[in-house]
């Protein structure tokens, strides 16, 4: 009995380990393969974001040129200035007033010289007019000077001793006194010269308006004490006098503009022709504010005629003004001397058809600008110290339509030195999911393009809208936010492809609500809400990475 | 071969598939004759001598790794048309059927001991021993959607439930004292007391966590709490409260006998536990018996810390704002501070604590178990095993026929039920040359040899002691039950 127990457990062992010897290959791990290879879903958040009006806006306004109304309307502002004269920067200079006065032989011939006695002094007297010459009604009342000076030169060849007497009514001194000079003629062997320069600062000229001009004045008394000596013909007695860079403190009158502010010509208008898409750009509530800042005492008209934009498919707009034309250029009266008078114009819808201009989408605009005397005072004046400046500000509340308004750019696609390893993923689906509270529909597609520009794929398929436009009421206000989920597909052949891409070829097409035909106003506050998320599926393979 | 090693214990770390020894006492050994460390599964035994002694290390040594869900051939199988191997993970395996096989938790559960002292005796009072043991336990906790998530994938508006994945690890010396004695003719009653000193301890004490992903949104939740004892390491922490390295004492390394009694003695971690059992005979032929090992604790308080994490985060994204680019911040500069500030927020529910006490409870374990004697010479056995984890339940039922072929030889076939899988054939064998006797028992024996690659449970014990006395129960035991 022992035997046989002994038989079948020699035999039982024999069999398990005959057995076990068969799994051996299961043991066998300097066989095992080291691949592994995952085939994996994954769904994640991407990212997530809200981008507001004004965030976006910001973006594009490095230079300060957007603000928002006290309702949240955004608007483009562009200032400028058009003009700035400080009248101590120009060159207003007064030269050249020179005249000659003569005493000549007539003098023998003057009976009250015949008649006098060796010793007696006989005056001989005459006046000479400085002429300015003015432009229109211009009027030179008066002037204070601001350096300047006055030269008088004397020659005389009379053998008599006398003086000469230089006057005028017309100038005063600082002091308020007449200017006066007299010259004693000291020498009678008939070689008597003499000059003298007179400082005119701050004298006073008082002006006399004659036809054309205005004049001045001076008086000349010529005293000669008879010597007995005979006055022979070509003795003469020259007096010259010259008025020399005279500047002014002030200037008193009346100036006439319209000889001065007169233009006319043709503005060509390059950025419809350069961005022809702008052609479908319709602005409600165009604005051009002007402000003037004047001290010179000289008020002014300006009028506009003939202001006609022209389009290139040949239709035209002209200006015509509703109110607040022709503009009145504001100055101090002659009792605000020193003072800054303003002036504020307004071009826009109230009071113009500024809008039908633009939205004619003009190429070029013919203007005439011309300046008038403006009511009110007569009296005008100038200092040194008066400016004017008008400055133009150009205002555009988004508040407009565009019927369609595409863009289109290459951009290169250099994901890195090593290229896109699309080898883990199988098949890609990015979903992004909006909320666009702004009233543009915009559709997008891109094309994937070799280095030769060769389209390879298009990333999405057909046109589709990629941002659906919010609706807007009647006032153009946002009403209902619009809602777009679009995934965005990348199966594994289109995938590879991305291997060759070397440009992305991108086509916008934005159009405003409704098809772009009501007015639409972006309020900084409407915001575009966005999620982007994904779905991939995943090959990992130890062996091919 | 390198790559094959990367391989597998790539795999080994994610799945927690890996052999390690254990001092988990085997089923088959519960019913068998001549072996003096039967008390160690059930304390009313006595073992058939007036006197043993344990051969330091060897009495026993003991190995056993048990896993919940996986066997060796659900991760590594045959290429099905070349002459090699591959994983589950390879184009060609099956990761689905992979898949299929996990719970929604899955554990491998191990502990290894060797016994450093060991002695019985028989008195008039009882039969007494005493043990010095070393013990590690190391439970790992692995939930089925953790492969799911990185197999499958994060699928749209799926919840990966992840709650309980975590692990333990435990390591203690126990003194040990142990008493049976008679009541009665038909009576049998065993304890064994224990004093427990542990020299390291990670507990996951708590465990939540789940992960909702989405297109949406991936939600992370998270309620989690790791407690652990290293004495054996310095931990030191940054300002941040964070830790900022953990350097094993080079103490550890000195194997002065007053350091290695210092350290495997660590009053500082201190425990307590219990081994009761009980046998009856109601016949000659029946044996009932029960018994419950390792009721007990240790507190730790030694180099303890403490980490929790605490977190309910809805990633939904990076929030981008194109118009916040610019050439000095760049989508790269981007990227990097969004995902720094990520980590982040995902780190702010981590907190480090230190020097919070804590316990940890042992794996009780529960025998139920009957015998029936054929002849003297052959018995049957049927018993229960309950092991009561922190996380589960499990339970494994092991029928054994047990011989007797004099006192020389003892051995026995069993078959288990546990872990869902049908073919566990154990052995065992006991052979006594004068007063040494050396024994191996295995659970799995005859399984893991004729199909080794769907084991999904292993155990071994072997031993080796001097035993003396053991005649003269043999002489005997012609009038007496063969299970006694």
């Amino acid at each position: 009995m022992r035997q046989i127990n002994n038989y079948y457990l020699i035999c039982l062992f024999t069999g398990i380990l005959f057995l076990a010897s068969c799994h051996k290959e299961y043991f066998e791990l300097d066989k095992l393969s080291d691949e592994i290879e995952i085939q994996t879903d994954l769904v994640a958040p991407l990212i997530y974001g809200s981008m507001n009006m004004e965030d976006i806006v910001a973006k594009f306004d490095s230079s300060g040129y957007t603000g928002t109304f006290e309702d949240g309307l955004i608007y483009l502002a562009y200032s400028d200035t058009l003009v700035e004269v400080r009248v101590d920067t120009l060159d207003l200079l007064l030269n050249e007033l020179y005249q000659e006065t003569y005493f000549s032989p007539e003098i023998g011939d003057d009976p009250i010289y015949i008649g006098s006695a060796v010793g007696d002094t006989i005056h001989f007297l005459k006046s000479k007019y400085f002429s300015f010459q003015t432009d229109g009604d211009s009027r030179l009342d008066s002037i204070v000077f601001k350096g300047g000076e006055l030269t008088t030169e004397v020659t005389s060849t009379f053998q008599h001793t006398g003086f000469l007497t230089v006057s005028s009514n017309y100038i005063k001194d600082p002091g308020g006194s007449l200017y006066s000079s007299t010259v004693v003629i000291d020498d009678p062997s008939g070689n008597f010269t003499w000059a003298d320069t007179r400082d005119l600062d701050g004298y006073f000229l008082e002006t006399e308006k004659q036809g054309d001009s205005v004049v001045l004045r001076l008086d000349y008394d010529l005293a000669i004490i008879n010597s007995g000596s005979p006055i022979f013909p070509g003795d003469y007695c020259e007096i010259l006098n010259s008025f020399l860079d005279l500047g002014f403190y002030g200037i008193y009158g009346l100036i006439d503009v319209s000889e001065v502010v007169s233009d006319s010509g043709m503005l060509d208008i390059p950025i419809y022709s350069d961005v022809p898409e702008l052609s479908h750009l319709k602005l409600a509530d165009p604005r051009i504010n002007i402000f003037t800042e004047s001290s010179l005492g000289i008020p002014f008209e300006l009028t506009l005629d003939s202001v006609i934009a022209f389009a290139e498919d040949g239709t035209s707009e002209t200006l015509a003004f509703y109110e607040g034309y022709p503009f009145e250029i504001p100055a101090p009266t002659i009792d605000m001397i020193g003072e800054t008078a303003y002036g504020e114009f307004h071009i826009n819808n109230q009071t113009s058809n500024f809008q039908d201009l633009l939205n004619i989408a003009p190429s070029t605009l013919s203007y005439k600008v011309q300046g008038g005397i403006g009511p009110g005072s007569d009296y005008h004046f100038l200092l040194d110290t008066s400016r004017f400046m008008a400055e133009a500000e150009f205002l555009l509340p988004l508040d407009l339509a565009f019927t369609e308004y595409t863009l289109e750019d290459t951009i290169e696609f250099a994901p890195g030195d090593g290229g896109i390893d699309t080898t883990l993923i199988r098949d890609l689906v990015i979903k992004v999911n909006s909320i666009n509270e702004l009233p543009i529909e915009l559709g997008l597609q891109l094309y994937l393009m070799d280095g030769s520009y060769v389209v390879l794929d298009s990333v999405f398929d057909g046109e589709p809208v990629f941002l659906s436009s919010s609706e807007v009421d009647g006032q153009g206000r946002l009403q209902q936010a619009g809602e777009d989920s679009n995934s965005i597909s990348f199966p594994a052949e289109k995938i590879g492809k991305l291997e060759e891409t070397q440009f992305i070829l991108v086509k916008a097409r934005m159009v405003t609500s409704g098809s772009g035909i009501p007015y639409v106003k972006f309020y900084s506050d409407y915001s575009l809400d966005y999620t982007i998320s994904f779905y991939a599926n995943l090959r990992i393979n130890t062996r091919e990475l | 071969m390198r790559k094959n090693s990367i391989v597998i214990c790539s795999i080994g770390l994610l799945f927690g598939v890996f052999v390690q020894v254990t001092a988990q006492p085997s089923n088959s050994l519960y019913f068998m004759r001549g072996v003096p460390q039967s008390i160690r599964i059930n304390p009313a035994r006595q073992p058939e001598c007036t006197f043993y002694f344990g051969i330091p290390a060897l009495s026993p040594l003991s190995s056993q790794v048990t896993s919940s869900s996986l066997a060796f051939d659900d991760v590594i199988y045959p290429h099905p048309t070349e002459d090699s191997l591959i994983t589950f993970l390879h184009p060609l395996g099956d990761k689905q059927a992979f898949l299929d096989k996990l719970k929604p938790i899955n554990l491998v559960v191990t502990d290894v001991g060797t016994t450093l002292f060991s002695i019985g005796f028989l008195t008039g009072a009882g039969f007494f021993s005493l043990d010095v043991t070393t013990r590690a336990e190391a439970n790992i906790y692995l939930p089925g959607d953790l492969p799911r998530l990185v197999l499958e994938g994060a699928d749209d508006g799926r919840t990966y439930t992840l709650d309980g994945i975590g692990a333990d690890f435990t390591g203690f010396d126990d003194i040990s004292v142990g008493w049976s004695g008679a009541i009665g003719k038909k009576w049998h009653i065993g304890v064994r007391g224990k004093a427990l000193f542990g020299f390291g301890n990670l507990t996951t004490t708590r465990s939540k966590l789940a992960v909702t992903t989405s297109e949406e949104a991936w939600n992370i939740s998270s309620d989690m709490e790791v407690n652990a004892s290293l004495p054996f390491a310095d931990v030191t922490y940054n300002n941040d409260g964070m830790i900022e390295d953990i350097i094993i004492d080079e103490d550890q390394f000195n194997l002065s006998p007053s350091n290695i009694a210092r350290q495997a003695f660590n009053t500082r971690n201190f425990g307590l536990g219990v081994d009761l059992g009980v046998d009856f005979q109601p016949t000659d032929r029946w044996l009932i018996s029960a018994s419950v090992l390792d009721l007990g604790y240790i507190r730790w308080t030694d180099e303890v810390h403490k980490v929790t994490y605490n977190t309910g985060y809805d990633y939904k994204g990076l929030e981008v704002n194109p118009f916040d680019f610019s050439e000095t911040y760049t989508f790269g500069d981007f990227l990097d501070s969004s995902l720094t500030a990520l980590g982040d927020t995902l780190a702010d529910g981590l907190e480090f604590t230190q020097g919070e006490a804590y316990s940890s409870r042992l794996n009780t374990k529960m025998y139920i178990g009957a015998s029936w004697r054929v002849i003297p010479q052959i018995s049957f056995g049927l018993l229960s095993r309950t092991d009561f984890l922190k996380e589960s339940i499990q339970e494994q039922i092991t029928a054994t026929t047990n011989f007797s072929l004099g006192r020389i030889l003892n051995f026995t076939l069993s078959y288990s039920y546990s872990s869902s899988y049908l073919k566990n054939f154990g052995a065992g064998m006991s052979f006594n040359a004068g007063p040494l006797n050396l024994y191996i028992i295995s659970d799995n024996a005859i399984n893991v040899l004729l199909w080794p690659q769907e084991t999904v449970t292993a155990n071994i014990w072997f031993g080796m002691n001097l035993v003396f006395g053991y005649n003269q129960f043999f002489k005997t035991d012609r009038d007496r039950p063969l299970v006694y």
